[in-house]
Protein backbone atom coordinates (compact mmCIF):
# COMPACT_ATOMS: atom_id res chain seq x y z
CA UNK A 1 0.00 0.00 0.00
CA UNK A 2 0.73 3.74 -0.95
CA UNK A 3 2.54 5.21 2.36
CA UNK A 4 0.74 8.38 1.43
CA UNK A 5 -3.10 7.20 1.83
CA UNK A 6 -1.94 5.33 4.90
CA UNK A 7 -3.59 7.56 7.80
CA UNK A 8 -1.07 6.19 10.30
CA UNK A 9 1.81 7.40 8.37
CA UNK A 10 0.87 10.93 8.44
CA UNK A 11 -0.09 10.51 12.26
CA UNK A 12 3.58 9.29 12.78
CA UNK A 13 5.08 11.78 10.68
CA UNK A 14 2.90 14.42 12.64
CA UNK A 15 3.70 13.61 15.70
CA UNK A 16 7.61 12.74 15.26
CA UNK A 17 7.36 16.73 13.28
CA UNK A 18 5.96 18.41 15.86
CA UNK A 19 7.02 16.55 19.06
CA UNK A 20 10.82 17.27 17.77
CA UNK A 21 9.91 21.09 17.27
CA UNK A 22 8.80 21.03 20.39
CA UNK A 23 11.86 19.90 22.12
CA UNK A 24 13.74 22.29 19.85
CA UNK A 25 11.13 24.99 21.42
CA UNK A 26 12.17 23.70 25.32
CA UNK A 27 15.97 24.18 24.62
CA UNK A 28 15.52 27.52 22.73
CA UNK A 29 12.84 29.08 25.56
CA UNK A 30 14.71 32.24 25.89
CA UNK A 31 14.92 32.94 21.96
CA UNK A 32 11.14 32.15 21.99
CA UNK A 33 10.04 33.80 24.96
CA UNK A 34 11.36 36.92 23.47
CA UNK A 35 9.00 39.88 23.45
CA UNK A 36 8.23 42.14 19.52
CA UNK A 37 6.16 44.77 21.45
CA UNK A 38 5.69 46.46 18.10
CA UNK A 39 3.69 43.18 16.41
CA UNK A 40 1.07 43.24 19.40
CA UNK A 41 -1.98 41.13 17.92
CA UNK A 42 -0.30 41.49 14.81
CA UNK A 43 -1.17 37.90 12.70
CA UNK A 44 0.82 35.14 14.32
CA UNK A 45 1.56 37.00 16.99
CA UNK A 46 -0.14 37.06 20.35
CA UNK A 47 -1.20 39.93 22.76
CA UNK A 48 2.79 39.56 23.98
CA UNK A 49 4.34 40.20 20.92
CA UNK A 50 5.47 36.48 21.00
CA UNK A 51 5.26 34.45 17.74
CA UNK A 52 2.19 31.87 18.22
CA UNK A 53 3.72 28.92 16.39
CA UNK A 54 6.36 29.02 18.68
CA UNK A 55 4.90 29.50 21.84
CA UNK A 56 2.32 26.59 20.64
CA UNK A 57 5.62 24.44 20.31
CA UNK A 58 6.95 25.22 23.75
CA UNK A 59 3.57 24.47 25.58
CA UNK A 60 3.64 21.11 23.37
CA UNK A 61 7.30 20.69 24.83
CA UNK A 62 5.66 21.58 28.88
CA UNK A 63 2.78 19.25 27.98
CA UNK A 64 4.88 16.34 27.44
CA UNK A 65 7.54 17.08 30.05
CA UNK A 66 4.12 16.81 32.77
CA UNK A 67 2.50 14.09 31.03
CA UNK A 68 5.58 11.45 30.01
CA UNK A 69 6.58 10.97 33.52
CA UNK A 70 2.86 10.52 34.45
CA UNK A 71 1.81 7.93 32.15
CA UNK A 72 4.51 5.44 33.03
CA UNK A 73 3.59 5.75 36.55
CA UNK A 74 0.27 4.69 35.63
CA UNK A 75 1.05 1.53 33.58
CA UNK A 76 3.46 0.84 36.28
CA UNK A 77 0.81 0.97 39.07
CA UNK A 78 -2.03 -0.71 36.36
CA UNK A 79 0.53 -3.73 36.05
CA UNK A 80 1.80 -4.06 39.98
CA UNK A 81 -2.27 -3.61 40.25
CA UNK A 82 -2.66 -7.02 37.91
CA UNK A 83 0.51 -9.22 39.45
CA UNK A 84 -0.67 -8.36 42.79
CA UNK A 85 -4.28 -9.31 41.99
CA UNK A 86 -3.44 -12.73 40.46
CA UNK A 87 -1.09 -13.52 43.20
CA UNK A 88 -3.76 -13.26 45.58
CA UNK A 89 -5.99 -14.77 43.49
CA UNK A 90 -3.58 -17.70 42.91
CA UNK A 91 -2.58 -17.65 47.15
CA UNK A 92 -6.74 -17.42 48.22
CA UNK A 93 -8.31 -20.20 46.43
CA UNK A 94 -11.16 -20.54 49.07
CA UNK A 95 -12.13 -17.04 48.50
CA UNK A 96 -11.90 -15.82 44.83
CA UNK A 97 -15.21 -14.66 44.31
CA UNK A 98 -14.41 -11.91 47.80
CA UNK A 99 -11.06 -11.10 45.98
CA UNK A 100 -12.86 -10.07 42.75
CA UNK A 101 -15.73 -8.56 44.38
CA UNK A 102 -13.39 -6.42 46.43
CA UNK A 103 -10.71 -5.90 43.72
CA UNK A 104 -14.27 -5.30 41.16
CA UNK A 105 -15.97 -2.88 43.37
CA UNK A 106 -12.53 -0.61 43.98
CA UNK A 107 -11.84 -0.16 40.84
CA UNK A 108 -15.56 0.39 40.16
CA UNK A 109 -15.63 3.23 43.18
CA UNK A 110 -12.69 4.78 41.50
CA UNK A 111 -14.37 5.59 37.67
CA UNK A 112 -17.37 6.69 39.56
CA UNK A 113 -15.30 9.87 41.02
CA UNK A 114 -15.43 12.91 38.65
CA UNK A 115 -11.56 13.11 38.24
CA UNK A 116 -10.81 16.04 37.24
CA UNK A 117 -13.29 17.75 39.77
CA UNK A 118 -11.21 15.96 42.61
CA UNK A 119 -7.77 16.39 41.42
CA UNK A 120 -9.24 20.17 41.08
CA UNK A 121 -9.83 20.14 44.68
CA UNK A 122 -7.35 18.64 46.00
CA UNK A 123 -5.04 21.75 44.25
CA UNK A 124 -6.77 24.01 46.56
CA UNK A 125 -5.76 22.10 49.53
CA UNK A 126 -2.53 21.22 48.49
CA UNK A 127 -1.56 23.56 45.81
CA UNK A 128 -1.97 23.12 42.07
CA UNK A 129 0.99 21.05 40.31
CA UNK A 130 2.07 17.61 40.15
CA UNK A 131 -0.05 15.80 43.33
CA UNK A 132 -3.02 17.01 41.93
CA UNK A 133 -2.68 16.62 38.11
CA UNK A 134 -1.61 13.13 39.20
CA UNK A 135 -4.53 12.63 41.30
CA UNK A 136 -6.65 13.43 38.35
CA UNK A 137 -4.80 11.55 35.88
CA UNK A 138 -4.89 8.08 38.26
CA UNK A 139 -8.67 8.40 38.65
CA UNK A 140 -9.49 8.87 35.53
CA UNK A 141 -7.23 6.41 33.95
CA UNK A 142 -6.25 3.72 36.44
CA UNK A 143 -9.90 2.16 36.48
CA UNK A 144 -9.47 1.20 32.65
CA UNK A 145 -5.69 0.46 32.35
CA UNK A 146 -6.12 -2.08 35.02
CA UNK A 147 -9.16 -4.21 33.72
CA UNK A 148 -7.44 -3.81 30.67
CA UNK A 149 -4.43 -5.39 31.99
CA UNK A 150 -6.84 -7.59 33.86
CA UNK A 151 -8.24 -8.46 30.94
CA UNK A 152 -5.38 -9.60 29.74
CA UNK A 153 -3.98 -11.74 32.70
CA UNK A 154 -7.51 -13.60 32.41
CA UNK A 155 -7.17 -14.77 28.98
CA UNK A 156 -3.48 -16.24 29.54
CA UNK A 157 -4.90 -17.91 32.94
CA UNK A 158 -6.66 -19.98 30.90
CA UNK A 159 -4.60 -21.21 28.40
CA UNK A 160 -3.03 -24.66 28.75
CA UNK A 161 0.46 -23.54 29.22
CA UNK A 162 -0.01 -21.37 32.04
CA UNK A 163 -2.34 -23.95 34.14
CA UNK A 164 0.71 -26.64 33.25
CA UNK A 165 3.33 -24.13 34.88
CA UNK A 166 1.00 -23.55 37.66
CA UNK A 167 0.39 -27.33 37.94
CA UNK A 168 3.98 -27.92 37.85
CA UNK A 169 4.32 -25.59 40.95
CA UNK A 170 6.15 -22.41 38.96
CA UNK A 171 5.95 -19.34 41.36
CA UNK A 172 3.72 -16.63 40.68
CA UNK A 173 6.92 -14.13 39.53
CA UNK A 174 8.47 -16.33 37.37
CA UNK A 175 4.54 -16.93 35.71
CA UNK A 176 4.34 -13.08 35.78
CA UNK A 177 7.76 -12.43 33.78
CA UNK A 178 7.76 -15.41 30.92
CA UNK A 179 3.97 -15.59 30.77
CA UNK A 180 2.11 -12.54 31.71
CA UNK A 181 4.45 -9.39 30.85
CA UNK A 182 5.22 -10.25 27.69
CA UNK A 183 1.64 -10.56 27.13
CA UNK A 184 0.59 -6.82 28.73
CA UNK A 185 3.51 -5.29 27.40
CA UNK A 186 1.59 -6.21 24.17
CA UNK A 187 -1.37 -4.94 25.34
CA UNK A 188 0.21 -1.64 26.30
CA UNK A 189 1.77 -1.21 22.82
CA UNK A 190 -1.95 -0.86 21.71
CA UNK A 191 -3.51 1.19 24.40
CA UNK A 192 -0.61 3.62 24.87
CA UNK A 193 -1.51 6.33 22.42
CA UNK A 194 -5.43 6.59 23.60
CA UNK A 195 -3.76 6.87 26.75
CA UNK A 196 -1.53 9.77 26.01
CA UNK A 197 -4.40 11.82 24.11
CA UNK A 198 -6.30 11.15 27.94
CA UNK A 199 -3.52 12.31 29.70
CA UNK A 200 -2.88 15.62 27.13
CA UNK A 201 -6.46 16.50 27.43
CA UNK A 202 -6.13 16.05 31.47
CA UNK A 203 -3.48 18.59 31.65
CA UNK A 204 -4.75 20.84 29.05
CA UNK A 205 -7.72 21.20 31.51
CA UNK A 206 -5.97 21.97 34.38
CA UNK A 207 -3.78 24.45 32.52
CA UNK A 208 -6.98 25.93 31.14
CA UNK A 209 -8.56 26.54 34.72
CA UNK A 210 -4.99 27.64 35.32
CA UNK A 211 -3.80 25.39 37.29
CA UNK A 212 -1.34 23.75 35.56
CA UNK A 213 1.84 21.76 36.79
CA UNK A 214 4.98 22.36 36.31
CA UNK A 215 6.73 25.50 35.57
CA UNK A 216 3.83 27.58 34.98
CA UNK A 217 5.06 29.29 31.73
CA UNK A 218 2.59 28.36 29.01
CA UNK A 219 0.76 25.27 28.69
CA UNK A 220 -1.24 24.29 25.42
CA UNK A 221 -4.38 25.42 28.09
CA UNK A 222 -3.28 28.98 28.84
CA UNK A 223 -3.26 29.51 25.63
CA UNK A 224 -7.00 28.48 25.05
CA UNK A 225 -7.99 30.49 27.91
CA UNK A 226 -5.69 33.97 27.00
CA UNK A 227 -6.83 32.93 23.41
CA UNK A 228 -11.06 32.58 23.69
CA UNK A 229 -10.47 36.52 25.25
CA UNK A 230 -9.21 37.81 21.63
CA UNK A 231 -11.60 34.77 19.62
CA UNK A 232 -12.57 37.76 17.45
CA UNK A 233 -9.71 40.23 17.55
CA UNK A 234 -6.43 37.12 16.80
CA UNK A 235 -8.20 34.38 16.47
CA UNK A 236 -4.87 33.11 15.40
CA UNK A 237 -3.83 32.83 19.09
CA UNK A 238 -6.21 29.96 19.80
CA UNK A 239 -5.59 28.22 16.19
CA UNK A 240 -1.81 28.03 17.02
CA UNK A 241 -3.07 25.44 19.61
CA UNK A 242 -5.94 24.91 18.57
CA UNK A 243 -4.92 22.74 15.46
CA UNK A 244 -1.67 21.17 16.74
CA UNK A 245 -3.40 19.76 19.70
CA UNK A 246 -6.42 18.13 17.34
CA UNK A 247 -3.62 17.01 14.84
CA UNK A 248 -1.88 15.41 17.87
CA UNK A 249 -4.68 13.98 19.31
CA UNK A 250 -6.50 12.66 15.72
CA UNK A 251 -3.17 10.85 15.22
CA UNK A 252 -3.04 9.38 18.34
CA UNK A 253 -6.61 8.15 17.94
CA UNK A 254 -5.64 6.82 14.56
CA UNK A 255 -2.48 4.63 15.84
CA UNK A 256 -4.74 3.55 18.85
CA UNK A 257 -7.26 2.11 15.95
CA UNK A 258 -4.27 0.51 14.00
CA UNK A 259 -3.01 -0.66 16.87
CA UNK A 260 -6.02 -2.17 17.94
CA UNK A 261 -7.07 -3.26 14.89
CA UNK B 1 -15.67 -12.49 56.15
CA UNK B 2 -19.58 -13.49 55.99
CA UNK B 3 -19.68 -15.41 52.81
CA UNK B 4 -23.55 -14.80 52.69
CA UNK B 5 -22.71 -11.40 52.01
CA UNK B 6 -21.52 -11.96 48.67
CA UNK B 7 -23.83 -14.75 47.82
CA UNK B 8 -27.14 -13.44 47.76
CA UNK B 9 -28.00 -11.34 44.56
CA UNK B 10 -27.53 -8.03 43.69
CA UNK B 11 -31.12 -6.69 44.23
CA UNK B 12 -32.03 -2.76 45.12
CA UNK B 13 -31.43 -3.73 48.93
CA UNK B 14 -27.82 -4.73 48.55
CA UNK B 15 -27.23 -1.80 46.03
CA UNK B 16 -28.90 0.64 48.21
CA UNK B 17 -26.78 -0.35 50.98
CA UNK B 18 -23.44 -0.23 48.59
CA UNK B 19 -24.46 3.63 47.65
CA UNK B 20 -25.17 4.62 51.45
CA UNK B 21 -21.96 3.03 52.67
CA UNK B 22 -20.16 4.46 49.76
CA UNK B 23 -21.95 7.73 50.32
CA UNK B 24 -21.15 8.15 53.85
CA UNK B 25 -17.28 7.70 52.90
CA UNK B 26 -17.52 10.11 50.62
CA UNK B 27 -18.94 12.44 53.07
CA UNK B 28 -16.07 11.78 55.62
CA UNK B 29 -13.63 12.37 53.18
CA UNK B 30 -15.09 15.85 51.75
CA UNK B 31 -15.34 16.76 55.71
CA UNK B 32 -12.06 15.86 56.54
CA UNK B 33 -9.54 16.97 53.65
CA UNK B 34 -9.04 20.24 55.78
CA UNK B 35 -7.80 18.23 58.86
CA UNK B 36 -5.14 17.06 55.71
CA UNK B 37 -3.77 20.47 55.37
CA UNK B 38 0.03 20.48 56.58
CA UNK B 39 0.01 22.33 59.95
CA UNK B 40 -3.17 23.69 61.78
CA UNK B 41 -6.36 23.93 59.16
CA UNK B 42 -6.90 27.82 60.49
CA UNK B 43 -3.94 28.99 60.08
CA UNK B 44 -3.62 27.50 56.60
CA UNK B 45 -6.84 28.75 55.66
CA UNK B 46 -5.66 32.48 57.03
CA UNK B 47 -3.01 32.40 54.32
CA UNK B 48 -4.61 30.29 51.54
CA UNK B 49 -7.87 32.26 51.62
CA UNK B 50 -8.47 35.34 49.55
CA UNK B 51 -10.37 37.27 52.33
CA UNK B 52 -9.10 38.95 55.96
CA UNK B 53 -11.28 37.33 58.60
CA UNK B 54 -10.23 36.14 61.99
CA UNK B 55 -9.37 32.89 63.25
CA UNK B 56 -13.26 32.69 65.24
CA UNK B 57 -15.30 34.02 61.54
CA UNK B 58 -12.97 31.06 59.85
CA UNK B 59 -14.15 28.65 62.60
CA UNK B 60 -17.54 29.48 62.29
CA UNK B 61 -17.69 29.00 58.45
CA UNK B 62 -15.85 25.87 58.01
CA UNK B 63 -17.77 24.61 61.42
CA UNK B 64 -14.07 23.99 62.85
CA UNK B 65 -15.93 25.59 66.20
CA UNK B 66 -17.66 21.80 66.04
CA UNK B 67 -15.65 18.95 67.28
CA UNK B 68 -14.54 16.31 64.55
CA UNK B 69 -17.55 14.17 65.34
CA UNK B 70 -20.60 16.76 65.47
CA UNK B 71 -19.15 17.77 62.25
CA UNK B 72 -19.38 14.81 60.41
CA UNK B 73 -22.68 13.77 61.75
CA UNK B 74 -24.26 16.88 61.85
CA UNK B 75 -26.27 18.76 59.03
CA UNK B 76 -23.98 21.15 57.08
CA UNK B 77 -24.34 25.07 58.36
CA UNK B 78 -21.07 26.01 56.51
CA UNK B 79 -21.10 29.50 55.28
CA UNK B 80 -19.35 30.67 52.36
CA UNK B 81 -16.24 32.59 53.14
CA UNK B 82 -16.30 35.08 49.92
CA UNK B 83 -19.69 36.02 50.70
CA UNK B 84 -21.19 35.05 53.79
CA UNK B 85 -23.89 32.84 52.31
CA UNK B 86 -24.90 29.30 53.80
CA UNK B 87 -23.24 26.92 51.29
CA UNK B 88 -26.08 24.36 50.92
CA UNK B 89 -28.49 26.12 49.40
CA UNK B 90 -26.14 27.66 46.72
CA UNK B 91 -24.80 24.18 46.01
CA UNK B 92 -28.40 22.75 45.79
CA UNK B 93 -29.15 25.93 43.35
CA UNK B 94 -26.18 25.27 41.52
CA UNK B 95 -26.73 21.53 40.98
CA UNK B 96 -29.94 22.10 39.61
CA UNK B 97 -28.69 24.32 36.98
CA UNK B 98 -26.42 21.44 36.06
CA UNK B 99 -28.73 18.77 36.51
CA UNK B 100 -30.89 21.21 33.60
CA UNK B 101 -27.68 21.36 31.12
CA UNK B 102 -27.32 17.52 31.94
CA UNK B 103 -30.98 16.37 31.19
CA UNK B 104 -30.33 18.36 28.03
CA UNK B 105 -27.42 17.09 27.35
CA UNK B 106 -28.81 13.75 27.46
CA UNK B 107 -31.49 14.14 24.97
CA UNK B 108 -29.52 15.59 22.32
CA UNK B 109 -26.85 13.22 23.09
CA UNK B 110 -28.99 10.38 22.90
CA UNK B 111 -31.05 12.01 19.87
CA UNK B 112 -27.37 12.71 17.85
CA UNK B 113 -26.23 9.34 18.56
CA UNK B 114 -29.66 7.35 17.81
CA UNK B 115 -29.92 9.23 14.45
CA UNK B 116 -26.40 8.87 13.38
CA UNK B 117 -26.78 5.06 13.89
CA UNK B 118 -30.37 5.37 12.37
CA UNK B 119 -28.18 6.54 8.87
CA UNK B 120 -25.31 4.65 9.06
CA UNK B 121 -27.66 1.62 9.23
CA UNK B 122 -29.07 3.09 5.52
CA UNK B 123 -25.92 3.19 3.43
CA UNK B 124 -22.37 1.83 4.09
CA UNK B 125 -20.72 5.40 3.13
CA UNK B 126 -23.18 7.10 5.26
CA UNK B 127 -21.40 4.72 7.72
CA UNK B 128 -18.17 5.49 6.79
CA UNK B 129 -18.52 9.33 6.27
CA UNK B 130 -19.79 9.29 10.37
CA UNK B 131 -17.34 6.94 11.48
CA UNK B 132 -15.09 9.54 10.15
CA UNK B 133 -16.57 12.03 11.22
CA UNK B 134 -16.96 10.51 15.46
CA UNK B 135 -13.23 10.19 14.79
CA UNK B 136 -12.58 13.96 13.97
CA UNK B 137 -14.78 14.86 16.94
CA UNK B 138 -13.21 12.73 19.80
CA UNK B 139 -10.04 14.68 18.22
CA UNK B 140 -11.62 18.13 19.20
CA UNK B 141 -11.39 18.80 22.90
CA UNK B 142 -14.47 20.66 24.45
CA UNK B 143 -12.46 23.94 25.41
CA UNK B 144 -11.71 23.77 21.34
CA UNK B 145 -15.00 23.56 20.43
CA UNK B 146 -17.13 25.64 22.82
CA UNK B 147 -15.52 28.85 21.67
CA UNK B 148 -16.26 27.93 17.97
CA UNK B 149 -19.59 27.11 18.82
CA UNK B 150 -20.06 30.51 20.81
CA UNK B 151 -18.08 32.40 17.60
CA UNK B 152 -20.22 30.48 15.05
CA UNK B 153 -23.89 30.16 16.66
CA UNK B 154 -23.76 33.55 19.50
CA UNK B 155 -21.71 36.34 17.48
CA UNK B 156 -21.66 35.56 13.88
CA UNK B 157 -25.22 33.96 13.36
CA UNK B 158 -27.11 35.37 16.33
CA UNK B 159 -29.24 32.24 17.33
CA UNK B 160 -28.63 31.38 21.01
CA UNK B 161 -27.30 34.10 23.67
CA UNK B 162 -23.17 34.22 24.57
CA UNK B 163 -23.68 33.45 27.94
CA UNK B 164 -26.42 32.12 31.02
CA UNK B 165 -28.25 29.52 28.54
CA UNK B 166 -27.79 25.61 28.72
CA UNK B 167 -28.52 25.20 24.44
CA UNK B 168 -24.93 25.63 23.64
CA UNK B 169 -23.27 24.02 26.61
CA UNK B 170 -25.48 21.15 26.39
CA UNK B 171 -24.83 20.80 22.52
CA UNK B 172 -21.14 20.97 22.77
CA UNK B 173 -21.18 18.52 25.63
CA UNK B 174 -23.42 16.40 23.60
CA UNK B 175 -21.69 16.35 20.48
CA UNK B 176 -18.38 15.51 22.95
CA UNK B 177 -19.74 12.40 23.63
CA UNK B 178 -21.95 11.73 20.49
CA UNK B 179 -18.85 11.09 18.58
CA UNK B 180 -17.24 8.50 21.18
CA UNK B 181 -21.09 6.81 21.88
CA UNK B 182 -21.69 6.21 18.11
CA UNK B 183 -18.39 4.36 17.60
CA UNK B 184 -19.00 2.05 20.54
CA UNK B 185 -22.75 1.51 20.07
CA UNK B 186 -22.19 0.63 15.93
CA UNK B 187 -19.27 -1.60 17.30
CA UNK B 188 -21.99 -3.22 19.14
CA UNK B 189 -24.75 -3.49 16.88
CA UNK B 190 -22.30 -5.00 14.37
CA UNK B 191 -21.55 -7.73 15.96
CA UNK B 192 -24.88 -8.40 17.43
CA UNK B 193 -26.57 -8.51 13.81
CA UNK B 194 -24.83 -11.78 12.99
CA UNK B 195 -27.18 -13.51 16.09
CA UNK B 196 -30.19 -11.12 15.83
CA UNK B 197 -33.59 -11.56 14.56
CA UNK B 198 -33.39 -8.88 12.09
CA UNK B 199 -33.76 -11.21 8.56
CA UNK B 200 -36.72 -12.83 10.01
CA UNK B 201 -38.33 -9.55 11.57
CA UNK B 202 -37.70 -8.20 7.40
CA UNK B 203 -39.15 -11.04 5.89
CA UNK B 204 -42.21 -10.86 8.09
CA UNK B 205 -42.58 -6.88 6.66
CA UNK B 206 -41.86 -5.22 9.85
CA UNK B 207 -40.89 -2.05 9.21
CA UNK B 208 -37.62 -1.04 8.83
CA UNK B 209 -37.14 1.65 11.41
CA UNK B 210 -38.98 -0.90 13.65
CA UNK B 211 -36.87 -3.76 12.87
CA UNK B 212 -33.44 -1.18 13.65
CA UNK B 213 -34.78 -0.29 16.68
CA UNK B 214 -36.34 -3.23 18.19
CA UNK B 215 -33.95 -5.66 17.07
CA UNK B 216 -30.59 -3.94 16.74
CA UNK B 217 -30.57 -0.84 18.83
CA UNK B 218 -32.10 -1.54 21.81
CA UNK B 219 -29.89 -5.30 22.12
CA UNK B 220 -27.09 -3.99 21.52
CA UNK B 221 -27.52 -1.04 24.43
CA UNK B 222 -28.22 -3.09 26.88
CA UNK B 223 -24.51 -4.19 27.76
CA UNK B 224 -23.86 -0.98 27.93
CA UNK B 225 -26.08 0.39 30.56
CA UNK B 226 -22.69 0.38 33.15
CA UNK B 227 -20.79 2.78 30.51
CA UNK B 228 -24.22 4.96 30.51
CA UNK B 229 -23.72 5.10 34.47
CA UNK B 230 -20.14 6.14 34.12
CA UNK B 231 -20.33 8.38 31.66
CA UNK B 232 -22.16 10.75 33.91
CA UNK B 233 -19.31 11.42 35.92
CA UNK B 234 -16.96 12.32 32.52
CA UNK B 235 -19.92 14.16 32.09
CA UNK B 236 -19.86 16.08 35.32
CA UNK B 237 -15.85 16.79 34.19
CA UNK B 238 -16.57 18.15 31.09
CA UNK B 239 -19.15 20.26 32.72
CA UNK B 240 -16.70 22.34 34.06
CA UNK B 241 -15.16 23.61 31.23
CA UNK B 242 -18.44 24.04 29.61
CA UNK B 243 -19.86 25.78 32.79
CA UNK B 244 -16.67 27.95 32.77
CA UNK B 245 -16.79 29.22 28.90
CA UNK B 246 -20.51 29.34 28.43
CA UNK B 247 -20.93 31.06 31.88
CA UNK B 248 -23.53 28.42 33.05
CA UNK B 249 -24.32 29.10 37.05
CA UNK B 250 -23.99 25.08 37.61
CA UNK B 251 -22.04 23.00 39.74
CA UNK B 252 -18.64 22.37 37.73
CA UNK B 253 -18.76 26.46 37.62
CA UNK B 254 -19.13 26.58 41.54
CA UNK B 255 -16.34 24.23 42.02
CA UNK B 256 -14.20 26.19 39.56
CA UNK B 257 -14.66 29.46 40.90
CA UNK B 258 -14.16 27.72 44.88
CA UNK B 259 -11.01 26.24 44.17
CA UNK B 260 -9.73 30.08 42.41
CA UNK B 261 -11.12 31.66 45.41
CA UNK B 262 -9.91 29.21 48.10
CA UNK B 263 -13.79 29.08 49.04
CA UNK B 264 -13.54 26.00 51.08
CA UNK B 265 -16.66 25.89 52.75
CA UNK B 266 -18.44 25.75 49.43
CA UNK B 267 -15.27 23.04 48.09
CA UNK B 268 -16.55 20.46 50.87
CA UNK B 269 -20.03 20.57 49.99
CA UNK B 270 -20.07 20.81 46.56
CA UNK B 271 -17.48 17.88 46.16
CA UNK B 272 -19.68 15.67 47.92
CA UNK B 273 -22.09 16.21 45.96
CA UNK B 274 -20.63 15.83 42.56
CA UNK B 275 -18.71 12.19 43.95
CA UNK B 276 -21.91 10.85 45.09
CA UNK B 277 -23.80 11.46 41.78
CA UNK B 278 -21.53 10.41 40.01
CA UNK B 279 -20.93 7.05 42.21
CA UNK B 280 -25.11 6.51 42.10
CA UNK B 281 -24.60 6.63 38.59
CA UNK B 282 -22.46 4.03 38.14
CA UNK B 283 -24.36 2.03 40.63
CA UNK B 284 -27.09 2.52 39.02
CA UNK B 285 -26.17 1.47 36.09
CA UNK B 286 -24.43 -1.54 36.75
CA UNK B 287 -27.57 -2.71 38.19
CA UNK B 288 -29.53 -2.09 35.01
CA UNK B 289 -26.64 -3.67 32.77
CA UNK B 290 -26.86 -6.84 35.10
CA UNK B 291 -30.42 -7.34 34.74
CA UNK B 292 -30.81 -6.37 31.28
CA UNK B 293 -27.80 -9.46 30.91
CA UNK B 294 -30.10 -11.51 32.73
CA UNK B 295 -33.20 -10.86 31.06
CA UNK B 296 -31.20 -11.79 27.60
CA UNK B 297 -29.91 -15.02 29.08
Amino acid sequence: MNPFWNPRFWAKTWLTTWTTGALGALYFSDLILAHQLDSVLKPGYDAFGRNCLTIALRATGETLLVILPWSLILFGLAMAWTFLKSKLHRSAQESKTQTEWFSDSFLDLISSLPGLLIGLSISAYFKSGWISFGIAAVLILFPPLARFFQGIESSIQNQNFYRSAVALGAPPRYLFKNYSWPELLRGLHSIWPMQISRLILIETSFSFLGLAPGTGVDSWGRIFFVGKDYLLEAPWIMASAAVPLCLTLLSFHLLSRSEQS
Amino acid sequence: MNSRLFSFSAGPWRLGLEILVLAAGIWILSRTLIYLVPGDPITYLAHEALVDLSPDEFRSRMDLHQSLFSRLFAFPTNHSLITGRPVLPTVLQALSQTLILAFLTLVQWCSMTFLGLWLSHQSASIRKWLLRGSIALASVPLFVLSPLLLLFFAVEIPLFPVSHNPILPSFALALFLAGYWFRIISSAIDHYEVRSAKVGAEARGIKTFSVFTRYLFVPSLGTYFGYFGYQVSVLLNGSVLAEVIFQWNGIGSLLAESITNRDYPVLEVALFFVTTIGLISLKIGTALQRHWEKRLQ
